[in-house]
């Protein structure tokens, strides 16, 4: 082989994610369950909340508030949005009472629990980027709070601009990198099986026998 | 105790010691908890190899071939488990 930088990151990709499970037509059996469904439905509503986003960005905030369809786009924006966390914290809570870091996937769970709370900031700073009393209501209301822990110098709510380039930006990209690694990771080291079924990790007698 | 509080035009709240909710939240959030519990209730539609085969046949395994049947008759179910935890 080639000793050039493709043929390492090309050798370095095959590594991590094996062709074969990287888009698997196949999945364990017990993944035939509904509560499997919802790390694909959060998926599916980032990627609805990150289409609408590209389209406000281009109608700009008087498309939005003024026109039938930027009411339409701003609509779907936010209900997508709801469904985002709905069903994320719904899945959330399944990984969670299934111990979901078992068998070497504690990174999954951190970056699962990473992205939740990027979401919620990027969530938080499109509430206060709306342009209407809402906003402003939501923006006074959180500069005490933030300021009492010593952010507001750098992260100032009032800063329209600021939380603007924070919302399609900064965190938007946070999140997608964010989620891209924690699907990947889903990936490299199979879906979670339910607890007490777990087939290639050793069970707790196995590893304290002699 | 649970207190019901509304003032006029800035929703209902719920008020439980320390907790602080408006009716909505409260709403969605038990609506979150009864698709939570359905979730895991409900059974998946399509086959399940598994379950027909009887005990002794765990996820993972191969599903298809346990329960009497030709490979590849579930295309949903992976004969190998991929299970595996990868270093």
């Amino acid at each position: 082989m080639s000793d050039t930088w493709t043929a390492r990151l090309r050798t370095r990709i095959e590594h991590t994610v094996p062709p074969g499970q990287a888009l698997p037509d196949r999945q364990p059996a017990y993944v035939s369950s509904w509560i499997y469904v919802f790390g694909v439905l959060t998926l599916a509503a980032l990627f609805v909340v990150v289409a609408t986003g590209c389209i406000l960005a281009l109608g700009g905030v008087d498309w939005w508030h003024t026109s039938s369809t930027g009411h339409f786009v701003n609509s779907l924006h936010l209900w997508s949005v709801e469904l985002l966390f709905f069903v994320m914290v719904i899945h959330l809570w399944g990984k969670f009472w299934m111990a979901a870091w078992r068998g070497g996937r504690a990174l999954t769970w951190i970056t699962g629990v990473v992205a939740f709370l990027v979401s919620i900031g990027t969530a938080f700073t499109g509430y206060l980027v709306q342009g209407n009393f809402d906003s402003q209501w939501i923006s006074t209301q959180a500069k005490d709070g933030l300021n009492s822990v010593g952010v507001g110098a750098f992260f100032n709510v009032l800063d329209t601009g600021q939380m603007l380039l924070f919302h399609v930006t900064l965190l938007p990209l946070a999140v997608g990198a964010i989620a891209v690694v924690h699907v990947v990771l889903v990936r490299r080291h199979g879906v979670v099986p339910p607890l007490g079924e777990e087939l290639d990790e050793p069970s707790p007698e196995e590893v304290s026998a002699p | 105790m649970l207190m019901l509080a509304s003032d006029s035009g800035a929703g209902t709240y719920l008020d439980w010691g320390v907790v602080h909710v408006s009716l909505t939240n409260a709403i969605i959030i038990g609506l979150m908890v009864v698709v939570f519990v359905a979730a895991i209730v409900i059974p998946f539609p399509g086959p399940h190899p598994e379950r027909d085969a009887g005990p002794g046949v765990g996820p993972g395994v191969d599903a298809g071939v346990a329960a009497g049947v030709d490979e590849g008759v579930d295309p949903g179910v992976d004969p190998e488990g991929r299970t595996e935890a990868r270093p």
